[in-house]
């Protein structure tokens, strides 16, 4: 069982197996979790199945109070000043400051702020984040709703 | 009062020139591409160092009429031997270890008003600056992941691809970095002055291991950039 609701920001969803998995699972963590509000935000949908999973736009994020997940630099940006957010948790499968090695150090950190958290894809993930960042919560190959439930 | 005009580029010289307050002169830091002679004659500046790596036709033909009249300086950060000195009032480069006819060697300067010790609280990394290096040297390597989880931290060099090389850095960003770190690594010592004026150690890659300076223990202190430039411009052509 969870302890806080939860919200999942994933600013736009591509008619794809990756993003059938995503909903898949947060559909099963629902189940799981009957007595918490689980959510999705986002701004364009490309998928008609979406495993009943409720999908608010976006702007409706701005106020949810609660964990948030988030999958990419635009969310994390996006929330920035969310101001009832629990914890911050950004699902990390890769390292975007190689793709943009022109950005500012002082723009990252702005970014990774302290009070982010991060789950990773895989180890070397894990590593380079513990490294360069902080120590991530957790390593979570797939998404799994079993894994969230572990880590919050 | 002295009016300088500096060609604003991203190097370390300059950026610190342009960090540095200074008394003796006014100074205007500013990109004088397709504007140098409009400047010239609304701001009527009476030295200017120019940048070779930024020269263009511009700024030879600028240096040909008005070489008399302006005490002319130029930063040579890519060592390129410039055919005509007679206007030149000097020939600011790095890699001389002695001044010779019309080249000034830079001496090591630190911009104490931007890299002191601040005292604050320090994290157990280590930092390095990449700007000198074209590639990590081969001996860094089995201190870096996947070799090892050493917490190094590299910076400001966009043409290294690693993981560890965590971006750009302006002057006060590597000087905030320095005072919050506990050591700083050393590739090529152009960072070295301002790591000790930091109060951070500096550790070679050699001293990596035992995480002791050897090369770099007791500090030395440095003339700052004004001091340097306030001789540069005092002196007679």
């Amino acid at each position: 069982m969870i302890k806080n609701n939860i919200g999942f920001l994933l600013t736009s969803i591509d008619n794809t197996e990756i993003y059938d998995h995503i909903l898949k699972q947060i559909h099963l963590l629902i189940d799981n979790n009957p007595y918490k509000e689980i959510v999705v935000f986002n701004s364009s949908c490309d998928k008609i199945t979406t495993h009943n999973v409720p999908i608010l736009h976006l702007n409706h994020a701005k106020f949810f109070t609660g964990d948030l997940w988030l999958f990419d630099l635009t969310s994390v940006i996006v929330s920035k000043n969310f101001p009832n957010i629990q914890r911050k948790i950004l699902y990390c499968n890769d390292m975007p400051w190689i793709k943009n090695r022109t950005n500012y150090y002082s723009e990252w950190q702005k970014i990774y702020d302290p009070g982010l958290e991060f789950v990773t894809a895989n180890q070397y993930l894990y590593d380079i984040y513990s490294i360069c960042w902080k120590n991530p919560l957790d390593i979570m190959e797939q998404f799994n709703y079993e894994k969230i439930q572990h880590i919050l | 009062m002295t009016k300088l005009l500096v060609h604003k580029t991203n190097n370390k010289f300059i950026n610190n020139i342009d960090l540095s307050s200074m008394d003796f002169c006014s100074k205007l830091v500013v990109d004088t591409t397709n504007q140098l002679y409009k400047i010239y004659y609304k701001y009527q500046f009476s030295h200017a160092i120019f940048v070779a790596s930024l020269f263009n036709e511009e700024v030879n033909q600028f240096i040909l009429e008005f070489g008399e009249i302006v005490k002319i300086f130029i930063y040579n950060d890519i060592s390129i031997n410039f055919p005509y000195k007679k206007n030149i009032s000097g020939i600011i480069q790095k890699d001389k270890t002695e001044s010779k006819n019309k080249i000034i060697a830079l001496p090591k300067l630190v911009n104490h008003e931007v890299f002191s010790n601040s005292n604050c609280n320090r994290i157990n990394q280590i930092i390095s600056f990449l700007d000198d290096v074209d590639s990590i040297p081969e001996n860094l390597n089995k201190y870096l992941y996947p070799l090892s989880k050493l917490c190094l931290k590299l910076f400001n060099n966009d043409t290294i691809i690693h993981p560890q090389n965590l971006g750009l850095l302006s002057e006060p960003d590597k000087a905030s970095l320095l005072q919050q770190s506990d050591f700083y690594l050393a590739i090529t010592d152009y960072y070295v002055p301002e790591a000790w004026a930091c109060g951070t150690k500096v550790l070679t890659i050699e001293d990596l291991d035992s995480l002791k300076p050897n090369r770099f223990k007791s500090s030395k202190s440095f003339q700052s950039y004004a001091n340097f430039l306030k001789v540069l411009l005092s002196d007679k052509k």
